[in-house]
């Protein structure tokens, strides 16, 4: 009886030996200075590389293959090799966004999305709202990689999986997921080629095509401070007063807006440090006034509302309850939830 | 520690991704050991190099090599480590010559082992943000690509707008999903 209890415990002293040392031999690695690092080696880094981009709009998925530039310090060219967007390109020199579209002939100049003001705000904001955790290795594109999945602390948030060059910590795939945990977009490079004979002068837009590019009114995007975007309107544009948890206002934007009246409209703009919701307002009733309600767009959902004169749309990849409950917090906002919007549409 | 262990971690090491408990030791093995600090010191010249030397370019496979180099990485005292002495050497002291009469006490502690292992994947399933079931509404609305209403075609076109500028955005997916959109209302 002795003999065996004292096997036992030898045993389970050996057990425990051999797990301690198991684990101090593994790779015991936090995940978010991973994070970190694979932010900084996106912009820091000299690199071609050809992707395949995958959406899940409409029936079937579409999948694009593109080749992307990336030059420091914000130069980027994107060129889609595949139809159905064969031959467009797009050039970001950090101020704006060029679009050429060889089909129709026609170049659209935007301002550039990514504000480095916000940058710090939302690496702060990403690692308040997000876990990162590391959930294995892989090869992509023959280099190994970490696959890391940023979690939202808040249930019903987005997400990304991440697969990050173990030795540059470039990006090489991603996925993204929304609120509902459907995968929405996924990337992955083919091949990458740390390429540094591209003139730099390639990956900039020459002022004489910016000169004779038409701009598209959706492209138009003038900043304006929060707090004086009424006044820049020229309507009481309405915040919603429930957002969902992590969110923060960013900023306001003006655009025109597309009901066919072309009058200022506002755009807010709310961040978790990793995903968007938009609130677009215009200060009359659109012809599809009476279509209220909410519905799935090829990128997130919307959910339309009127109040008083305005109508709204919030858009964003967060489950439809939480959109839901956000464009009702709007003061005075009337939903109809029954009705398809576009069915009224004239 | 053994230099293949530390030469395997030296990149998350260089990230500042090491929990404070290995990244001691990692350093407690660089303080002693020269061809390690000299591994550390080839691979964050690499590093500066893509970084900074903006007019060179790396030779193909550059990359491959260092992690080769890494991997066969020399022994504190000059011996030349293969994979199976490692294995050797973690394998040392693992009970597997348990005499049969202890069995089935080991079988008690494997039970028991299983069974706070179920308690922990029942806790992960449920309770944590990592779990599966913990973000799954599969009935979600479809994703129309053809879309009439001019407002909820610029609601669309806006929204990939502002999430382009997002951290870690996939800037082609939402290029293709603006383009897409507006090529569709084109032709309708």
């Amino acid at each position: 009886m002795v003999g065996r209890r004292a096997t036992a415990i030898v045993v389970g002293i050996g057990l425990l030996a051999a797990g301690g040392y198991w684990l101090l031999r593994q790779r015991q690695v936090e995940a978010m200075p991973l994070v970190r690092s694979a932010l900084r080696a996106c912009t820091d880094i000299d690199h071609v590389v050809r992707q395949t981009t995958t959406v899940y709009a409409g029936s079937k998925p579409v999948r694009t293959e593109v080749e992307i530039a990336y030059r420091r310090p914000r130069f980027r060219r994107m060129v889609f090799l595949t139809p159905p967007l064969k031959g467009v390109t797009v050039l970001d020199d950090g101020e704006r966004t060029v679009r050429l579209d060889p089909d129709s002939a026609r170049v659209v100049v935007g301002r550039t999305a990514e504000a480095p003001e916000r940058r710090a705000k939302r690496k702060a904001l990403l690692e308040r709202n997000y876990l990162a955790r590391m959930t294995g290795e892989e090869t992509v594109a023959g280099r190994r990689t970490y696959r890391i999945e940023l979690r939202p602390r808040h249930p019903g948030n987005p997400w990304k999986r991440l697969w990050v060059d173990r030795v540059t910590k470039i990006l090489l795939a991603s996925e993204d997921y929304d609120g509902a945990g459907r995968l929405t977009r996924k990337s992955r490079v083919e091949s990458i080629e740390f390429d540094y004979s591209e003139p730099k002068g390639s990956l900039k837009p020459s002022e004489e095509l910016v000169k004779h590019a038409k701009p598209e009114p959706a492209d138009e995007n003038e900043i304006v401070p929060p707090g004086k975007i009424s006044k820049a309107v020229g309507f009481q544009v309405l915040r919603p007063t429930y957002m969902p948890p992590g969110y923060q206002l960013e900023a306001a934007f003006v655009y025109s807006c597309q009901c066919g009246c072309r009058v200022p409209a506002a755009r807010l703009q709310y961040g978790d440090g990793l995903n968007t919701i938009s609130v677009l307002q215009c200060g009359h009733l659109c012809h599809h006034v009476s279509a209220c309600g909410s519905r799935g767009l090829p990128q997130g959902q919307g959910v339309r509302v009127v109040s008083g004169e305005n109508t709204i749309v919030v858009v964003g990849e967060l489950t439809r309850r939480e959109l839901e409950k956000m464009a009702k917090s709007i003061p005075g906002a009337a939903f109809v939830p029954e009705r398809p919007m576009e069915a009224q549409a004239p | 520690m053994f230099c293949r262990d530390v030469n395997k971690l030296l990149p998350e090491y260089t990230a500042e991704a090491l929990t404070r408990f290995q990244r001691a030791r990692v350093g407690k093995h660089l303080d002693a050991c020269e061809t390690c600090r000299m591994e550390l010191a080839r691979l964050d010249g690499v590093l500066r190099l893509v970084e900074t030397h903006a007019s060179v370019t790396p030779p193909s496979g550059l990359w491959e090599g260092v992690l080769h180099q890494i991997e066969a990485a020399e022994a504190p005292d000059g011996v030349r480590q293969t994979p199976d002495a490692g294995r050797r050497t973690s394998a040392r002291g693992f009970p597997w010559a348990m005499p049969w009469p202890a069995l089935s006490v080991a079988w008690r502690w494997a039970g028991g082992a299983a069974l706070a292992t179920g308690l922990a994947v029942t806790f992960w399933v449920t309770r944590t943000p990592w779990s599966p079931l913990a973000h799954r509404d599969p009935a979600g609305p479809a994703r129309p690509v053809n879309i009439s209403d001019p407002e909820l075609v610029a609601a669309v076109q806006q929204h990939a707008f502002a999430s382009s500028g997002q951290l870690f955005a996939d800037r082609a997916g939402l290029e293709s999903i603006v383009l897409l959109v507006r090529k569709n209302r084109e032709t309708q």
